[in-house]
């Protein structure tokens, strides 16, 4: 207990957006997020003022698409930090070291809520320090330090300061949405960063920097890019299919997004009668990605951390070890420990007879990668959903008392919480686990592919389910707002 | 919540479980392409238009 009361004073004291103080309409709520939604967007397409601009390399990497955030601008860290901070206290809290019992003690939330802001804070100034400070990720320009006169440690120094304060207003923003707005904003800076790249991916030209599908398909039939596209030679046919035809990256964006929707709607459904109305009768669905797909970003974020901590140790200790990694010129591991741990995010790391690998890199090591891969993901999805659906309230025990309060009843039983959460007890473990594990599973297939636009195969299948997911959400605040008896139905007291 | 071991508890949900027709699939995926390109064409029109712009962004 004693370590409640010496860090009291600050946790509760840290700096809160407001809750509304009664119901928010349904109007304002999609005002707020869309507003945020567009600062977002703003804040990604603004350079740190001091950055040699173009000339640093993405810290994150392929991780970009599941960290949403830009390289190169002030929201550099992206939601990098609330997930780490969300990972470290999920794992606390899922091994029961903090102490604190969120459920039913109010003083206790406000503890864990501070808690959580303030490792939030800690993490973006951990992770924007090496960027800053380190290698080149993100380098000082030289005549901004001459023309101020303070040196590049100056220009870095103020570099770090302008990417920890996106770090913050990242935090603020996403709780503005989960307040005052719709869904989550960690959610909607997911989708948000994913769609960008994937419209990008359709629809950029070369003005912007990079061609886009239809502007490279037009140069082929217009003649501009002078490239065979008969599918009858060896050549013409990799021009198809890849670069610049780009047919497979169609082909497989087309096929993730059709096999997330199935599997958005696969569910176990839980027949429900009324207490007093007779004939009313309902469902109460548990759907097989029941915890979403959040846990997968804890998962992906946990590997992306090992990842940096390769990338600070290979630039600043040169007697680093090869048992726990080398590194290419351009900053990718190509053997030794940190080679294995690194998720396989594209096509062209693993089709060796593309001829894109490094040449001291296997076909047997790229299977051991998938494999570490794979592993890690399945199980660490399958834990990770379990302490996703107990911090979140979507339990047994929760989800019994919901129904309770809606008036509902499983038809066959006795109206009582503690009978429908024995029930609830046989479908929902079984169920988290299993979704758990096919999300991750799923996530490494989809990344195997490669999509339109370079996202990862995990970036589009989480954008694809959290844009369902808020939809849903969506059309329920509306149903709410027509049907103010609705509200007592779906069990908000 | 506890975590079941056994292999047939985890056989008989999944059988229970049930897929979607092909209208609601349909439905789905109509509102998830929908809402990604909606976002999409935001972010991409505010990238565009800002790098676009002489002395904003990269």
């Amino acid at each position: 207990m004693s370590w409640k009361e010496a860090a009291e004073p600050v946790l509760s004291r840290m700096p809160v957006v407001e809750r509304p103080a009664g119901h928010v309409p349904f109007r304002r709520k999609l005002t707020w997020t869309a507003g945020i939604l567009i600062v977002y967007f703003f804040l990604t397409n603004i350079n740190p003022f001091g950055l040699a601009v173009g000339q640093g390399s993405d810290f994150f990497g392929q991780f970009r698409s599941v960290l949403a955030g830009s390289s190169g601008s002030l929201l550099q860290v992206g939601i990098g930090p609330i997930v780490t901070a969300s990972i470290v206290l999920q794992l606390l809290g899922g091994a029961n070291l903090l102490g604190l019992d969120t459920e039913n003690d109010p003083r206790d939330q406000v503890l864990y809520q501070g808690l959580q802001k303030l490792l939030v804070i800690i993490i973006a100034a951990l992770t924007a320090a090496p960027m800053v400070f380190t290698g080149s990720f993100l380098p000082a320009d030289d005549a901004v330090a001459s023309a101020l006169g303070i040196g590049t440690f100056g220009v870095q120094l103020l570099i770090f300061a302008q990417i920890f304060v996106g770090g913050i207003l990242i935090l603020f923003m996403d709780e503005i949405v989960s307040k005052w707005g719709v869904g989550s904003g960690v959610g909607l800076f997911i989708i948000a960063s994913v769609s960008q790249q994937i419209v990008g991916g359709f629809f950029s030209f070369s003005a912007l920097g990079a061609s886009g599908f239809f502007a490279n398909w037009y140069g082929v039939i217009v003649g501009s890019v002078p490239a065979s596209m008969s599918p009858f030679t060896a050549e013409g046919l990799q021009n198809l299919l890849f670069d610049p035809g780009n047919i497979l990256a169609l082909f497989t964006t087309v096929f993730i997004f059709g096999i997330v929707v199935y599997a958005e709607s696969v569910r176990v459904e839980i027949p429900l009668s009324h207490a007093r109305v007779k004939g009313a009768r309902g469902r109460f669905p548990v759907k097989l990605i029941y915890a979403s797909v959040l846990p997968m970003i804890l998962v992906r974020a946990l590997q992306a951390n090992i990842q940096f901590l390769g990338q600070i140790l290979s630039s600043q200790w040169a007697g680093m070890p090869a048992f726990l990694g080398e590194y290419s010129a351009q900053g990718q591991p190509i053997s030794g420990l940190f080679y294995y741990l690194n998720p396989i995010q594209s096509r062209s790391q693993w089709m060796w007879f593309l001829g894109e690998i490094p040449a001291s890199v296997e076909p047997w090591m790229i299977a051991v990668r998938l494999g570490v891969d794979l592993t890690f993901m399945i199980v660490g999805g399958a834990i990770f959903a379990i302490f996703w659906v107990e911090t979140t309230g979507m339990g047994p025990e929760a989800t019994a008392k919901q129904i309770q309060n809606s008036g509902m009843q499983i038809p066959g039983f006795r109206r009582n919480p503690q009978v429908v959460e024995k029930v609830m007890e046989r479908y929902i473990p079984q169920v988290t686990v299993i979704g758990g594990a096919l999300v991750g599973f799923l996530a490494v297939m989809a990344n195997l592919l490669g999509t339109i636009g370079g996202v990862s195969g995990t970036g589009l299948l989480l954008a694809v389910s959290i844009t369902y997911k808020l939809y849903e959400e969506i059309a329920e605040e509306q149903l709410m707002e027509m049907h103010p008896m609705m509200r007592q139905m779906f069990g908000n007291e | 919540m506890d975590v079941p071991y056994d292999l047939n508890s985890y056989i008989r949900v999944l059988k229970l479980a049930s897929t979607p027709s092909t209208d609601e699939f349909l439905q789905v995926s109509k509102i998830a392409g929908a809402g990604i390109l909606l976002i999409g064409f935001i972010g991409f029109l505010m990238f565009a238009i800002m790098s676009l712009l002489p002395g904003v962004g990269a």
